[in-house]
């Protein structure tokens, strides 16, 4: 019995964590490497794939529109998402509900079907510019909203824009309010009370949301390509038509690792500056 | 500490005894599948070819050899080279470009193929290879919006995709350089005849002419009918297929223009060690029938392979096949030997060219 438990303490927790642990060694860590090894030997070891990135400009400067493209998106998203699930903590259960299916219904809809429906509001043709120019005439020729950049960032935001909420909401909903109400009752008007209670308190979940939706909006490729226009070529896209057109696997896992590592050290400067930011907030 | 929860040896053998359960019962469901009833695995492009596909060829091979067919959209030479390098072959007959019988040769991805199975006879012997027999044909063409240019104003070649005075209206570019290298060389005065090898550096000089005029660079074949009868673009490279139905089904202001036109072939291939290869041969064999592929051109507009079809159409139907087209003279066929030894250049350069 003695020994039983002891067994128990020693290792049993340790051991329940093993399927997920195996599971997430066998699903993620285990790719990547393998990614690594496919862009260092070919079979022999050779730096060559790598060269080739950092030779060939176009592939850095596609690099920087991927982060272009996904911070704007991502900084868009925040921006909406906020409110929005400030909104959503505060509403009814009713009004939450409402809200809540408004929020998911896109999340369920194939992003195929959302770019063409997007296409179809947005083009020189679409619903957006026939009232704009047809109808009320406030335009003289129609606004290029699609097949370009804003039509891209657009296509985006509003895939991004649920994940946003979810993950903001949740953060937002471990808040204790009584705190913003105790602010309140001590001659704080509202907007101070937000200010200085609950938006430094909701500020781990936007750090949380802005790194994952961004790192989301990196992967993006059906969205530019469909939405965007001659420019609006993303590194996602590139390390797709590797692997699945030329069946260049060594060149796109060498892109992938590239992409890896420079989203990797952007997150370690991103939490480096915000740490020091938090520093000098608490000291003020 | 003390409230800390403790996991008895109990427990653990339960999970155990759970997550091995879990495995057995995939590795019972996974072996059942394996051992049921004759079968072939299909892949091909999905949508409305494919569904045309079942009902005209695998419906009735069902019927006539009691091998049921399982058919899946998505093909992919990718996802083929995954398959083959992990051993795990799931499709046994694939759709493939003609590109990618040659390249795929190069990787070491296909079979042989069974001609004491199939019957090649009224394909082509171009067509017949060793690791592909030619199923459809397809036309490369200009299509462009009758309502912009009517008859007797309509673009008759490439030099007028070109002409954006006398033919004004927003262009469509296929964002691939394959095609838009050929219709550039011939949109700047080369022979037809003489496109192969391609005097690259010659295309993208052209090609920079007609840069600014290009509202959509698509990237997916049913983009085009949709813009081009909706008058979003007036002009664009597509599939004769994708203009015919959207003629027929939504009566789209849309024609074709098959002159200097440029013929692909879509083949049958079966990837290394696909697991129903005896099946997959049957089944590629049936498909060339002649008396199906024209029932699949009168439906879909799609054009034969096999020759003997073109004799089973009316000449209004023989008039709108590729097959027959290329016959004429009026088209040529695509250089998919060039483009298998090219194309990743030829990416590289295109994207290096869109961004600058």
């Amino acid at each position: 019995m003695v020994r039983r438990q002891r067994l128990g303490r020693r290792y049993g927790a340790q051991l329940l964590v093993l399927p997920g642990f195996v599971f997430l060694i066998v699903i993620f860590a285990l790719p990547i490497l393998l990614l690594m090894s496919r862009s260092l030997f070919g079979p022999e070891l050779t730096v060559a794939h790598y060269r080739r990135v950092f030779e060939v400009p176009e592939y850095l400067l596609v690099l920087r529109n991927s982060f272009q493209i996904s911070a704007l998106a991502t900084a868009l998203s925040l921006a909406a998402g906020y409110p929005l699930a400030y909104v959503l903590n505060r509403a009814s259960p009713t009004w939450r509900a409402v809200i809540f299916t408004l929020v998911l219904l896109p999340f369920w809809t194939n992003i195929l079907v959302r770019c063409y429906a997007w296409i179809l509001v947005l083009q020189n043709r679409g619903v957006v510019n026939q009232i704009l120019v047809d109808w009320l005439g406030i335009l003289a020729r129609p606004v290029p909203l699609v097949f370009n950049f804003t039509g891209t960032v657009i296509g985006m935001v509003h895939y991004l824009l649920p994940p946003t909420v979810l993950i903001l909401w949740s953060v937002m909903r471990a808040i204790d309010f009584r705190l913003v109400e105790a602010a309140q009752g001590l001659g704080a008007n509202p907007w101070r009370a937000f200010w200085r209670v609950f938006l430094p308190l909701s500020l781990p979940g936007v750090r949380g949301a802005t790194t994952l939706i961004f790192i989301l909006g990196l992967g993006f490729f059906v969205t530019p390509a469909l939405m965007g226009g001659r420019r609006e070529i993303t590194i996602a896209m590139l390390i797709d038509t590797q692997f699945s057109e030329l069946l260049n696997w060594g060149f796109g896992s060498a892109l992938a690792v590239v992409l890896l590592t420079v989203t990797l050290l952007g997150l370690i400067v991103y939490y480096w500056l915000l740490g020091r930011a938090g520093t000098k907030m608490t000291v003020v | 500490m003390k409230t800390r929860e403790r996991v008895g040896l109990r427990q653990l053998l339960a999970f155990a005894l759970f997550y091995g359960v879990l495995g057995l019962t995939a590795w019972i469901a996974g072996s059942t599948a394996a051992s049921a009833a004759e079968t072939v695995v299909f892949a091909g492009w999905g949508g409305s070819i494919q569904e045309n596909q079942r009902k005209i060829f695998f419906g009735p091979f069902e019927k006539a050899t009691g091998i049921k067919v399982i058919d899946v959209p998505g093909v992919d030479l990718g996802k083929i080279k995954a398959m083959v390098e992990a051993k795990n072959v799931e499709w046994d007959v694939t759709q493939a470009i003609g590109m990618w019988v040659p390249r795929g040769e190069k990787e070491g991805l296909w079979e042989e193929l069974d001609y004491k199975v199939i019957q090649r006879d009224g394909v082509p012997a171009d067509l017949a290879q060793k690791y592909g027999l030619g199923n459809s044909t397809y036309g490369q063409i200009l299509a462009y919006n009758t309502k912009a240019f009517p008859p007797g104003k309509e673009p008759q070649s490439w030099a007028d995709f070109w002409n954006t005075e006398k033919f004004p209206g927003p262009r469509g570019m296929f964002d691939q350089p394959r095609y838009m290298l050929e219709i550039a060389l011939m949109a700047d005065g080369v022979a037809p005849a003489n496109l192969y090898p391609l005097d690259v550096d010659r295309a993208f000089r052209k090609l920079d002419q007609i840069k600014p005029k290009i509202h959509v660079w698509w990237k997916q074949w049913p983009q085009v009918p949709t813009l081009l009868g909706s008058g979003e673009i007036v002009m664009s490279l597509t599939s004769n297929t994708r203009i015919t139905s959207v003629k027929k089904t939504e009566n789209a202001p849309a024609e074709i223009c098959w002159k200097q036109g440029m013929m692909t072939v879509d083949w049958l291939t079966v990837p290394k060690g696909a697991k129903n290869k005896t099946n997959a041969m049957k089944l590629i064999d049936f498909m060339n029938r002649p008396e199906l592929q024209a029932e699949l051109a009168k439906a879909a507009g799609i054009g034969p392979a096999n020759v003997k079809a073109l004799d089973a159409l009316s000449p209004a139907d023989r008039e709108n096949m590729p097959a027959f087209q290329f016959q004429k003279g009026i088209m040529i066929r695509f250089g998919d030997a060039w483009w298998a030894e090219n194309l990743a250049k030829m990416e590289e350069r295109w994207n290096a060219w869109k961004l600058r």
